[in-house]
Order: structure tokens, then C-alpha cells, then sequence
């Protein structure tokens, strides 16, 4: 599994939208509903499942699943996808 | 016959130094843009109180800001907020002055008939249900009465209520749906006008929500659901029941309580599994002197030492907790805005509000501080905002008092602390996440 595929799998989660209709270029907040609320829960989430430290902050301008799995390549020091 | 429902929303601020201060506090900015999309449940509900034969169009101000007036109607329906009453009299008049009649209604309205007939046709005083098929029957033969009031002393009864028309909403333009349990407050604050002109504490039966609730979701794929109330869980059994439901469902939502929330440890859990994410508890003040007969029972003042524990016990549950306080009140000083600080970081809220106390007009509170020769003006609705100061406080200046503010503004809603207060939040749901 890709880590785009992975992403979307835990956005898929947290916003409960099945994750066939989640692309890596869907927007959070107007496909699929993610406010600043469920941005948090997407980063307990995404630390959990990921085992990877995001400053939330970092997350607050991603408008996509593709603009979240580049931060966390950044933060966990792998390639971007 | 068709008839245009506009919605006087928005949120906004007079002093234009909060103003430019509150622009570029993100946590201040996030709360008043989810009030500001909010739908008007008013305009929704009187739509499925209208005749199947009458067009009912529903606009958003804005619309009708950027589009300009829509004349091919027989009759326009506005429903205000007191801060935005002037503007909604600006657009009333301007609809006469083409021809089409006007009826205004909704809080502001109620609690100022008179002021709200020099601008329209009729007045819709209290509750719109029992009264509107009333309108548009006598707007339909074009004979409007000034006044048409719902009885205050048989009040609309919930459980007859229809399914407001949600799908006559554009949903993408809105962040979060709006769904009514329950009317009124039995605790009867002194500055509260919505406990005023709705009375009577009244629930609409589980069963009847979750219809309204199916019926969002089945028009929106994701829904997030802010409930329309004063105060949800007055009566613990039926938030029990509704509960339960809830949890059957898995929407996300949002509503206000007080803090007899936390008593039950139960309640909580359901509240957890329910998908509640946010309870807004409204604990107004954090000392005694303040909160003493603040309502008419007392309630609150009582309730003062279980502030933490409320606080604690549901953001534990992954329940965060957005708590609002009150500046100005009589007992508050010069010194109180550091202890609220320090209490709303020490209790790692995530969510504050800190508002300015506001006269709303014909409520207890403005008229005590009319009688007491504290207001500065006797009309102000446009700055009824909860962010511009109106009167002269007890125990301090109103200089202190509005600096105070742009204290607590600065020290609660700037990048950093938000960005703490979030990482708790972050942590305890990591918890929770790896617990299940
Ligand atoms: S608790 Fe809230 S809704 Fe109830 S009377 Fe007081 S301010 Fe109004």
C-alpha cells in the first residue's frame, strides 16, 4: 500500500465518507467535511497509526490527503509519494 | 403565490480595534465563521409550514447583498437577530418602497413589536409555527395584520413540529446543519433574551428528532450537526434516549448544555459513543460574586465549585469542552481577567468564549441597568454583538473593562496557546484511539 492509499484510508476513517470515494486530491473540508475539529482527531489519528510526531499546526493549511501524506514524508523523513 | 424567506445571519463586531485584533486570532476566527454559515432553522421550518401550493424560497442575506433584491415575490419574510436589526429595517424598507409586503420575526422582533412594525407589514411576535399559515392565508388576500402573536400561554407544542426543509439548501455552502430538541430554559438567566421570548422549558420527542436527523443524512453524505438549543440535556431521561439513538447513527455534532452534564457518569459515556463532539457550556463566570443571582435560582452560583470536573470528566471522554464566559458582570474587577485566563489554560479548554455582558433590550438585565442609569445609550442594537460594551460596569471603567477584553483576546486566541490547547485535545484522543 502506498502512502497515499494509507492516507486516505485514515481520512476515510476519521470522516466517515467511504474511502472509494476518496482521492488523493479530494479537499478535506469540502468533499469530505474535515473542520478543525476533525483535523484534530485526523492527527491523533494519523500519529497513532503512523507512529509519527505532526506539530497540528503543520496540518491546519492541507487541503488534501496528497498535501498530508507530503508533510508527513517530510516529518518522518521517507519520500513524498 | 411566492414568498422569499431571507436570513439576517452573520457574526459582527463595532470597535473596530477588536475587530482588527479578532481577524488574526484563528480560534476567535473559527467560531465565527461556523456561526456566521449556519443555516436559519426559522426560515426552514416555516417553509414546511407553508402551503403545498406557495413557492418558498430561502436566501441568505449575502445573496441578496450580491445579487440585489429579488422583486418577483408576493412576499418577504425576514427573521433578525437584535445586532442585525437595523440592517434587516434597511432591507424591509426597501422592499416596501417597490411594493412588496413585509413580515419581520424571530428574537428581535419579539422582544421589540413595535420598533419592528415601523418597518413592515406585519410582525410575527414569538413562536412562528401556530401563527404562519395565518400570514400567508391573509398575505395571499392581501389584508396583513400589524401583530399576529402566538399564544404565551398555550406554547407550540415540539412534538407537532414538522421536519424543517432542508433541501431547500444549497448544502455545500454550509459546514455544519442546524436540528431543534428543544425550546426554551428553565434557568432564566437575567441577560438571557432567548429563555425570554421562548418560555417554557419543552422537548420535541426522540423519535421526531431522529426523522429530521435521517432526513439530513440522507441529503448530505457527511453531516455535521450543530442542535438548535439553549440548554440539550435539561431532562436526563430523554437525553438518555436520544442518546442511544445516536450512537446508532454515527454523525458527528455539536450543542449546548450546562454543566449538569458531567453529573452522570453515564450520561457521559452515551455522550462519548452518541459521536457528540463538542458541548458549549455557557459557566458564564468563574466567581462567586458574579455568578450570585445571575438567575433566578441561583442555579448557577451553586454549580460554581464543579466547574473542573465537568470540564475534565468530558474532555477526558474525548468530549471537548467550549466554555463560555462573561466580562462585565457585577462582581468582576480590574483583576479578574488574569484569573480567567489562567483558569480557562489551567482547565485546558479546549474551545472559549469570552464575551462582553450584553443588555439586550427588554430583558431583565436592561432594565435594571436602564433604572440604574448604566447604559450608555437606550438604543444600540447594532452593537448587541457580545463584543462591544454598552454600559458602564459596576466595579471598573469601561476603558479596564474593554482592555480586559483585548487581554483575554490576545492571551486565549493567539497561535501558540491555540495550538497547546489543541495538542492536549490531540493527546487525549491518541488515548482514546489506541484504548479502542
Ligand atoms: S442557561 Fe443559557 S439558555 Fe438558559 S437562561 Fe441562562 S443563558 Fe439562557
Amino acid at each position: 500500500m502506498t502512502i497515499d492509499q494509507r492516507i486516505c484510508e485514515l481520512v476515510a476513517q476519521v470522516s466517515r465518507v467511504s474511502p472509494d470515494q476518496i482521492q488523493p486530491n479530494s479537499d478535506l473540508y469540502r468533499d469530505l467535511g474535515i473542520d478543525s475539529l476533525r483535523t484534530l482527531e485526523l492527527v491523533a489519528t494519523l500519529e497513532t497509526e503512523l507512529g509519527v510526531a505532526i506539530p497540528e499546526i503543520e496540518l491546519l493549511g492541507l487541503k488534501t490527503p496528497r498535501d498530508i501524506a507530503d508533510k508527513i514524508a517530510f516529518f518522518a523523513n521517507i519520500p513524498a509519494p | 403565490m411566492t414568498i422569499l424567506f431571507i436570513s439576517m445571519s452573520g457574526v459582527r463586531i463595532v470597535s473596530q480595534s477588536l475587530k482588527e485584533l479578532g481577524i488574526t486570532l484563528p480560534g476567535f476566527v473559527e467560531r465565527g465563521e461556523v456561526i456566521s454559515s449556519l443555516p436559519s432553522l426559522a426560515g426552514l421550518t416555516l417553509a414546511a409550514c407553508t402551503p403545498g401550493d406557495v413557492e418558498f424560497r430561502y436566501r441568505e442575506v449575502d445573496d441578496i447583498t450580491q445579487h440585489g433584491l429579488e422583486t418577483d415575490v408576493d412576499l418577504v419574510a425576514l427573521s433578525t437577530f437584535t445586532a442585525m436589526a437595523y440592517d434587516c429595517y434597511a432591507l424591509a424598507d426597501r422592499y416596501r418602497s417597490v411594493g412588496t409586503p413585509v413580515v419581520i420575526g424571530g428574537l428581535h422582533a419579539t422582544l421589540m413589536p413595535q420598533e419592528a412594525k415601523a418597518h413592515s407589514d406585519a410582525v410575527c411576535v414569538g413562536e412562528g409555527e401556530p401563527v404562519w399559515p395565518r400570514i400567508v392565508d391573509d398575505a395571499r388576500q392581501r389584508r396583513l395584520k400589524p401583530f399576529y402573536r402566538a399564544s404565551t400561554r398555550y406554547r407550540y407544542d415540539l412534538s407537532t413540529a414538522p421536519v424543517p426543509r432542508y433541501e431547500l439548501l444549497d448544502i455545500s455552502r454550509y459546514n455544519r446543519l442546524t436540528v431543534q430538541t428543544s425550546r426554551g430554559c428553565p434557568l432564566d438567566c437575567e441577560f438571557c433574551a432567548a429563555s425570554k421570548v421562548l418560555g417554557r422549558y419543552r422537548i420535541k420527542p426522540v423519535k421526531q428528532v431522529m426523522q429530521e436527523i435521517d432526513r439530513i443524512a440522507r441529503l448530505w453524505d457527511h453531516p455535521f450537526l450543530e442542535l438548535a438549543d439553549d440548554n440539550t440535556f435539561v431532562n436526563k431521561a430523554w437525553a438518555k434516549a436520544f442518546l442511544k439513538e445516536m450512537a446508532k447513527r454515527d454523525i458527528p455534532w455539536f450543542t449546548e448544555a450546562d454543566v449538569s452534564v458531567a453529573d452522570d457518569p453515564e450520561l457521559i459515556e452515551l455522550l462519548a459513543k452518541s459521536g457528540c463532539r463538542q458541548v458549549l457550556i455557557g459557566f458564564e463566570s468563574i466567581f462567586s460574586e458574579s455568578l450570585d443571582n445571575l438567575d433566578r435560582s441561583n442555579w448557577k452560583w451553586k454549580r460554581r465549585d464543579q466547574y473542573r470536573r465537568a470540564i475534565d470528566s468530558l474532555q477526558s471522554h474525548g468530549i471537548s469542552v467550549n466554555g463560555c464566559f462573561i466580562l462585565g458582570l457585577d462582581g468582576d474587577t480590574p483583576d479578574s481577567f488574569e484569573k480567567i485566563r489562567d483558569f480557562i489554560l489551567e482547565t485546558n479548554l479546549l474551545e472559549s468564549q469570552v464575551t462582553v455582558l450584553t443588555p439586550f433590550p427588554n430583558t431583565r438585565l436592561y432594565h435594571r441597568l436602564k433604572q440604574e442609569g448604566r447604559l450608555f445609550e437606550e438604543t444600540f442594537w447594532d452593537r448587541c454583538t457580545l463584543f462591544d460594551l454598552n454600559f458602564y460596569p459596576k466595579q471598573m471603567s469601561p476603558a479596564e473593562l474593554e482592555e480586559g477584553m483585548m487581554f483575554l483576546f490576545r492571551e486565549l486566541y493567539n497561535q501558540q496557546i491555540y495550538a497547546r490547547r489543541r495538542r492536549h485535545y490531540v493527546d487525549i484522543q491518541k488515548r482514546l484511539h489506541t484504548a479502542a
